[in-house]
């Protein structure tokens, strides 16, 4: 029983644990969309997907030198860029700026549009040369577009527990969390 | 469901400004996880693994680093590597943190101000540092004096101290000086008892039953990990019984703490109890008649009647117990235990690469090892038969380098004396400039001025002398007083051919390749100094070499011609070497030079594994060719049995991870100094609680230990770990240089010593040392102030 | 089923603290000066405990007795744990995930071996430190607890080079630093449920025995007392 000068008092406590909840809710929600929000990408060149995935029919792994073999993928260094673009093969005017670049012998550095979190294991080779997923299943369309795009797709954990699970494959946290 | 009002304006409330805070505060803590740690990102990349050799101490450890991109990520033991098996120290482990060191030398260094400060030296190119160097250098050959340069170094095991030792030779010096103050004991009594100058090889593994007489052989050996290895065989193994070990010493140590019993006896009295207990081995019969008829001399005759005799004069059991504090009881079980055991073996106070230890002691426990039949048998004491693997031609010297190598040496030591090398009277020889000055002192491998028994002489030293060169890969206390400190690369940047170390009882070689593409820094490495010092010296006919790469080739070539030995592999590999070569074949496994040297760059090193016991008349070289049980010089240690008087009695010790003065600059070592006393960052004084009581301290107050001469403020640790009267101090810390997190941290007891000598051997004495213990006085008395 | 564990044998071990400072070194544990140091800011996932024993008699021993996580099979910490971070897998591995964490510390409270660690102090190396961190594990940052992951990172590589190579893994295949590090070969590991396996038959002998058995984590951690083994291992 509560005393009547106390009335009042369980519905305080009502809307300060309401707003607990919320609180929490609301900040769940921000921590995850604020911290994946897609960077704004900087590159040496804009580098052109289409001309050279399906004009040029060149293979993926052309410029990522590494998701057959290792864990990671790469991306390209000067020198792999330098074995066709050591002069210009075309007009186009940030070509022009490789060219430049290279010859002035300093390192690309690229941006990835893909980042994996540092606390995640991820081997590229097994997905691609044992699972057999297929490229786009996670990077979507960036073979198809011609500059880098303002956003790519976003994988979630979610994505990653959806096709283990399809597939079969452990979800403990450990098979993927370091 | 009604919702009030109220409650609605607090649900939206708390939505708004967690959305706020999750907003932005959600994304900074996401950064955090991600993006902020991109710098923290640690880059990905190919992954190689590159063969070294560990420096950090003198046990020679082959190692396997790993690389990602130019990044070297981990250190870790080569498997095949008959020294580490596969495994690491912790000093190994922590290499990484030597080689990233935020304040290792960049360039060579000129002091421009006075010594002892980092500060007073500027940065200089290594041109101008060579030129320097090699025009005086030259103008002391043009005046014929080549004796005047001294090169004062730690180990000889490694390349750059080959090539150092070969040009000191070609330029006509005779002061080759050793500080290996680790070893000269050991050495001393197997020359005077056997005849042989090497370090003696104790079996560890083949024994049954170990008696360490204060033998810190699991914390400071001369090769940490072998003996490691070794002590975990002699444990557990598939096939021999389980091995038993007893430590007899004033102090708990971490090997005291891994035996089955630990026997405390009083400071200064080890020779004493080794003495007593072969008294008594030899009054019960149990000696081994054997050896000692076909193989001994000294022990039924001689001065003093023979061994025999004086032992059962001066040892007896109620007198060693009355000395050593240990009951009669306890001395006739070990004794007992000793003699009965199938493979006893005895063990050396060796405290580590700084304390090697007294003659008396060592002397004691080799011929006690002697009586029960120890020499050269499995389970003993055994004698490496090391590989001579100097590429350099045995050419006659010109005739200045020839009369300058006739000269006397500087410290005195060398060929008669018993003493391998002798900083402290080289000291006193530079300070006086008798029997003649020195003009270039080159020191490389070591930091005497951090472990010299006499701090002040030589501080005054090293300013007499016009040209001291120090190498280093950081500034330590040595180098701070020098006029070039020249940067050494780090173990994993550079070439090197390294030699089984000490107490190991197979000879190896093990070959290391850069792990990183180019050096971190503009370093060179010793022997390309002094390979480059020769050709501007004109003494290339000596050193004709272009690098350290090339020279290490050329060690290699003369290693093939040793024909002996085989690559290094795996146990079954090993085994079948042995076998082959105990039936005189040579299964080597390479038919070329070349083929050595690409098979060790593959597997990292050479060894020869098998063991030829009983080779008499290599392990006997005395004048009879008999073991000589020395009855003159136990007499003598009979007579002068030495005791604490006046004050306690300091102990001094080497926990491994800064044991030989080197562990201290890195962080994760300091902060393993005793598991114990989960002791870190600091030096510690260990004081029983009855000793603590009369004078007044408490555990973890500040305590003053004051010598004759030197003073110092340490953390007072009341324990049982160490016996009454006595005050136990880690050797270790309390650097003058070090880098950030060496410098100023912790107290160097050394600096309590004052070049007190053991008669016998002319060693510094670190276990004679008398102090007084006080409390500190609250306000004046803190670490790193003297008074 | 795996079941991964950890036998540690007291009598071969030296004390040495090797483990600790491979551990250290593999896990991107940064570097605290001597401040941080004495203001207990420093981490290592293994640490060597003292047991003191008979100080006020006349002959005292000292053991000292490696502790990582005991990966317990029922682990306190997975219970008390509201954000779901700790959690133990099938194959018996207790995970920190650190995304998870909020910097509670129920689970160090929870924990009876006190392996568990709470990162005060945003990691930091001096330059150029940061050129040896591994690529295989992840910097924590300031105010998540961690603990010794039995370096399940060389796991997950482990298991992808077996996968690359169409096998299964090998005993021996996935070992953890201070495993692979300890001089005295004191240390072994790898699965429990395999009879045949080394750490099974360590295991089941006479000298096994596990920390604070009484309390019923059924710790993964197995020691070896010291003495006899009474048998061939």
């Amino acid at each position: 029983m509560t005393s009547p000068d106390r009335d009042g008092a369980p519905d305080r406590r009502l809307a300060i644990a309401a707003f607990a909840v919320m609180f929490c809710a609301a900040a769940a929600i921000g921590f995850v969309t604020g911290g994946l929000r897609s960077p704004s990408v900087d590159q040496p060149i804009a580098f052109n997907h289409r001309k050279h995935v399906v004009e040029n029919q060149l293979g993926c792994s052309t410029c990522h030198q590494f998701y057959e073999t290792e864990t990671f993928s790469g991306l390209p260094a000067a020198d792999v860029c330098s074995t066709c673009h050591s002069e210009p093969q075309g007009k186009s005017s940030e070509e022009a700026k490789l060219v430049r670049l290279l010859k002035e012998g300093r390192p690309l550095v690229w941006n990835s549009l893909f980042r994996q979190p540092s606390h995640i294991f991820y081997s590229h080779r097994r997905h691609v040369m044992k699972a057999h997923i297929r490229c786009e299943t996670c990077h979507g369309s960036i073979a198809l577009t011609t500059s880098p795009p303002r956003s790519v797709k976003r994988l979630k954990m979610a994505d990653c527990i959806a096709c283990h699970e399809q597939r079969n494959v452990s979800v403990d946290c450990t098979t993927c969390h370091r | 469901m009604k919702i009030a009002r109220r409650k609605f304006i607090g649900l939206m409330a708390g939505a708004a400004a967690g959305a706020a805070v999750g907003g932005t505060g959600g994304r900074i803590f996401a950064d955090a996880l991600a993006t902020s740690n991109q710098p923290l990102y640690p880059p990905r990349g190919p992954e190689q693994f590159v063969l070294s050799v560990c420096t950090a101490c003198p046990g020679g450890c082959g190692v396997r680093a790993r690389r990602i991109g130019d990044r070297i990520v981990k250190v870790e033991g080569n498997p095949l590597h008959p020294i580490s098996g596969g495994r690491l120290c912790p000093k190994g482990q922590a290499a990484l943190q030597a080689l990233y060191h935020p304040d290792r030398l960049r360039v060579p260094l000129r002091r421009v101000g006075p010594r002892g400060s980092l500060r007073s030296f500027r940065p200089a190119t290594w041109e101008a540092a060579l030129a320097e160097i090699a025009s005086r250098l030259r103008s002391i050959r043009d005046e014929q004096r080549p004796e005047s340069v001294v090169l004062l170094r730690g180990g000889d095991r490694d390349i750059g101290t080959r090539a150092a030792r070969q040009f000191l030779a070609a330029f006509g010096s005779p002061n080759d000086i050793a500080f290996d103050r680790g070893n000269e004991a050991g050495a001393m009594a197997l020359f005077l008892t056997q005849g042989v100058r090497a370090t003696p090889a104790p079996d560890i593994r083949g024994a049954d039953y170990i008696l360490s007489l204060g033998s810190e052989f699991l914390e400071a050996s001369p090769a940490p990990v072998y003996s490691m290895r070794a002590y975990g065989d002699f444990r557990q193994t598939h096939t021999a019984q389980r091995g038993k070990l007893i430590h007899v010493d004033p102090r708990l140590s971490i090997t005291a703490a891994s035996a089955d019993e630990w026997i405390p006896i009083r400071p200064l009295t080890h020779a004493t109890f080794a003495l007593g207990i072969a008294a008594a081995i030899v009054q019960e019969g149990l000696y081994d008649r054997e050896f000692v008829a076909e193989r001994g001399t000294g022990f039924e005759d001689g001065p003093g009647g023979g061994l025999r005799a004086i032992l059962g004069n001066h040892f007896s059991l109620e007198r060693v117990a009355a000395e050593s504090g240990v009951s009669v009881n306890v001395i006739l079980r070990v004794a007992r235990e000793l003699a009965g055991a199938r493979k006893g073996l005895v063990l050396p106070p060796h405290k580590g690469p700084l304390l090697g230890g007294r003659l008396a002691d060592h002397l004691a426990v080799h011929l006690l090892n002697a009586l029960i039949g120890n020499i050269d048998r499995a389970g003993g004491v055994l004698i490496a038969d090391e590989v001579a693997i100097d590429a350099w031609p045995a050419d006659a010297p010109d005739p200045v380098a020839a009369a300058g190598r006739r000269q006397p040496r500087l410290d005195g030591a060398g060929s008669e004396s018993l003493l391998s090398g002798d900083p402290e009277q080289l000291a006193r020889a530079l300070s006086s400039r008798e029997p003649y000055p020195a003009e270039v002192l080159f020191i490389l491998g070591t930091d005497p001025l951090y472990a010299t028994a006499s701090h002040d002489a030589f501080t005054a030293a090293l300013d007499r002398v016009p040209l001291v060169v120090t190498f280093a890969t950081i500034a330590n206390d040595t180098a701070l007083r020098s006029d070039w400190i020249l940067p050494e690369p780090h173990f994993l940047e550079t070439w090197n051919v390294q030699t089984s170390p000490p107490s190991v009882a197979f000879a190896s070689v093990s070959v290391a390749s850069p792990a990183v593409s180019k050096p971190l820094y503009d370093t060179r490495a010793p022997a390309d100094v002094f390979l480059d010092l020769a050709r501007r010296t004109g003494l290339q006919r000596a050193l004709p070499w272009q690098d350290v790469a090339a020279l290490s080739r050329a060690e290699i070539d003369r290693l093939f011609e040793a024909r002996r030995g085989a690559i290094v592999g795996t146990p079954f590999d090993a085994a079948w070497v042995r076998m082959m070569e105990g039936s005189g074949w040579w299964a080597p496994g390479y038919t070329s030079a070349d083929e050595l040297w690409k098979r060790t760059g593959e597997t990292g090193g050479w060894w020869d594994p098998f063991y030829d016991h009983g080779d008499w008349s290599r392990v006997l070289r005395t004048p009879s060719g008999r073991f000589d049980f020395r009855p003159d010089l136990v007499q003598q240690i009979a007579g002068a049995s030495p005791a604490v008087t006046g004050g306690a009695a300091l102990i001094l010790f080497e926990p491994l991870p800064i044991a030989g003065g080197t562990g201290a600059e890195l962080p994760f070592l300091q902060a393993l100094l005793d598991p114990g006393l989960e002791e870190r960052w600091e030096t510690w004084g260990e004081v029983h609680p009855d000793t603590a009581s009369a004078l007044h301290l408490r555990n973890g107050s500040w305590m003053r230990v004051a010598s004759a001469h030197e003073a110092i403020v340490v953390r007072a640790r009341v324990t049982e770990r160490v016996v009454a009267g006595a005050v136990a101090i880690p050797v270790g810390l309390g650097k003058r240089g070090g880098g950030r997190w060496a410098e100023g941290v912790g107290e160097n007891p050394l600096r309590l010593l004052d070049g007190v000598r053991e008669p016998i051997s002319s060693l510094p004495d670190f276990a004679a040392a008398t102090v007084l213990v006080s409390e500190a006085s609250p306000t004046g008395d803190r670490p790193g102030k003297r008074s | 089923m795996t079941r991964w564990g950890m036998v540690i044998d007291l009598d071969r071990c030296t004390a040495c603290q090797a483990c600790v400072v491979a551990c250290q070194v593999e896990n991107n544990i940064p570097p605290v000066d001597q401040a941080d140091s004495e203001r207990g800011r420093g981490i290592s996932w293994i640490r060597l405990a003292p047991f003191r024993e008979g100080e006020h008699g006349t002959r005292p021993s000292l053991r000292l007795v490696p502790i990582p996580c005991m990966h317990c099979e029922r682990p306190p910490c997975v219970k008390v744990c509201p954000a779901t971070a700790t959690v133990i897998g099938h194959e018996g591995l207790v995970g920190q995930i650190y995304a998870r964490c909020i910097g509670c510390r129920y689970c160090t409270t929870a924990c009876p071996y006190t392996v568990r660690q709470f990162n005060w102090k945003k990691p930091e190396w001096p330059q150029p430190m940061q050129d040896g961190l591994s690529p295989d594990v992840s910097v924590r940052p300031r105010g998540v607890v961690e603990k010794c992951s039995f370096c399940h990172h060389r796991l997950q590589r482990a298991r992808d080079q077996a996968r690359m190579e169409d096998r299964t893994l090998r005993d021996g295949d996935y070992l953890p630093a201070c495993v692979e590090s300890c001089p005295a070969e004191a240390m072994f590991f790898g699965d429990l449920d395999d009879p045949r396996s080394v750490v099974a038959r360590l295991a089941a002998g006479p000298r096994a025995f596990r920390l604070l058995e009484e309390l019923g984590t059924k710790p993964k951690v197995i020691y070896l007392s010291k003495g006899e083994s009474g048998g061939d291992v």
